[in-house]
């Protein structure tokens, strides 16, 4: 590919490039990875709490994505779709982890992964039910609006507000618990 | 903490993320310039928002590099299975109903011709069986298996500790009762010295007693004979003193 197939490419609508995608065009889909990965992965994190399990959910959902692109019918739609499946890769994923703890018995629910230089608000979200988590990092992390919080997760943006407000009611309740602690 | 700003706690959080009318805004406004509880809380909320935003920064640092990994991973992989395209999906219905339909009909033949008498590959049928029922049997058996050794191990430590515990409490049982038949041995062995000791201490002060007396007896009898020796004397010279003298006195 020339550097100008290369703007050329840049330059096409998104519609576009999910249809040259779908019939098989590698460098249409690694476009549209670069353009939705940011959003992919946050939702990931937004589910599971650490960027470690984070970056495996949103390699995987890529990769669904890729292999089930023809079944997208509204390629308008990319975004959404592709934010939905990462969604479902996501919840799957806790699923799996609480079988698993389950099975060896442990109790320990502390998310891993997270880097060092986080601080307490990091671990606070951490510890967020990730139905609360989800919302909250989409909105903060991603800088999204409510209502396209609400159109990714299917829900009415009355619920994103106060998912949103609970999120935020129960991180100050962890820190400021915390905080006496300490 | 009042009712009022309990109730007003839910609004500030809306405040916080914007979700306010105006008028309701300024409500809270008002509220906050007058409870300095209510306008910590606000303050807190926030902070937590500003500090939300950075993590989101903090986040995003590696986002490229996580990115190209998926980008060649995605370079690696076969290209997707050309099954039912776009186009096919995108078909009007009488198109779909007649594609499904020849579907239909060529599965209905190729059953058909499949399941005509022919020879059939036993070993093979077998084969393929085994292996098909192996994979989807192994993963659940294997867990399966795990969970039972657990559980076993968990009895069989349970009645190990059981046992221990019993064997213990035995131990302990048969040390005391050593313990107090010893106790009582030495106990009754030494009363009886302590009883023999004074046994023969009485019997020591027994025979003092007796020789004690027996020497009063003769101190008595000593006594008592110069008391009569004493007495004859005394009889003789008063007979002497009382006698006449010409009668002749005759011992």
């Amino acid at each position: 590919m020339t550097l100008k197939d290369g703007v050329a490419l840049e330059q096409r609508s998104e519609t576009d490039l999910v249809k040259a995608a779908s019939q098989g065009e590698r460098s249409a889909y690694a476009l549209l990875v670069k353009r939705h990965y940011k959003a992919v992965f946050l939702v990931c994190l937004g589910v599971l709490g650490n960027t470690h399990d984070a970056e495996d959910a949103a390699q995987e959902t890529m990769i669904k994505g890729f292999e089930k692109l023809r079944q997208l019918r509204d390629a308008d739609q990319f975004g959404c779709w592709i934010a939905r499946i990462a969604r479902n890769v996501s919840v799957n994923a806790v699923r799996r982890q609480a079988a698993v703890r389950k099975t060896l018995n442990s109790r320990t629910d502390e998310p891993r992964g997270r880097d060092s230089r986080n601080d307490d608000l990091s671990e606070a979200v951490g510890r967020l039910p990730w139905d609360l988590r989800l919302p909250l990092v989409m909105y903060y992390y991603d800088g999204r609006s409510v209502k396209s919080v609400a159109e990714t997760l299917d829900i009415s943006t009355s619920s994103v507000y106060l998912k949103l407000r609970t999120a935020i009611q129960e991180l100050h309740e962890t820190l400021t618990a915390a905080g006496d602690r300490s | 903490m009042k009712e009022t700003c309990r109730e007003m706690r839910d609004r500030i959080a809306d405040y916080t993320l914007g979700a306010l009318g105006e008028r309701q805004m300024r409500d809270v406004e008002a509220h906050l310039e007058q409870c300095d509880a209510c306008r910590e809380y606000s303050e807190a909320l926030a902070a937590h928002s500003e500090g939300l935003i950075a993590l989101g920064r903090q986040v995003e640092v590696d986002m490229e590099a996580r990115c190209d990994r998926v980008l060649e991973t995605l370079a690696e992989m076969p290209a997707p299975d050309a099954g039912a395209g776009p186009g096919l999906l995108w078909m009007g219905r009488l198109a779909r109903l007649a594609v499904a339909a020849v579907l239909v009909l060529g599965v209905g033949i190729a059953i058909g011709r499949l399941t005509a008498p022919q020879p059939i590959d036993v070993e093979q049928l077998r084969a393929d069986l085994q292996n098909s029922i192996t994979s989807a049997l192994k993963p659940a058996v294997e867990q399966e298996t795990l969970t039972r050794v657990d559980e076993r191990l968990l009895a069989a430590l349970d009645a190990a500790n059981s046992e221990l515990k019993a064997q213990i409490g035995a131990q302990v049982r048969r040390d005391l009762q050593a313990f107090a038949a010893e106790f009582v041995t030495g106990s009754e062995a030494m009363v009886d010295r302590r009883l023999n000791d004074l046994v023969q201490l009485i019997e020591a002060a027994r025979l003092k007693d007796r020789q004690r007396v027996a020497r009063a007896f003769e101190q008595v009898e000593l006594n008592r004979r110069r008391d009569r020796t004493e007495i004859g004397r005394g009889f003789q010279s008063l007979a002497v003193l009382t006698s006449e003298p010409s009668t002749p006195v005759n011992n």
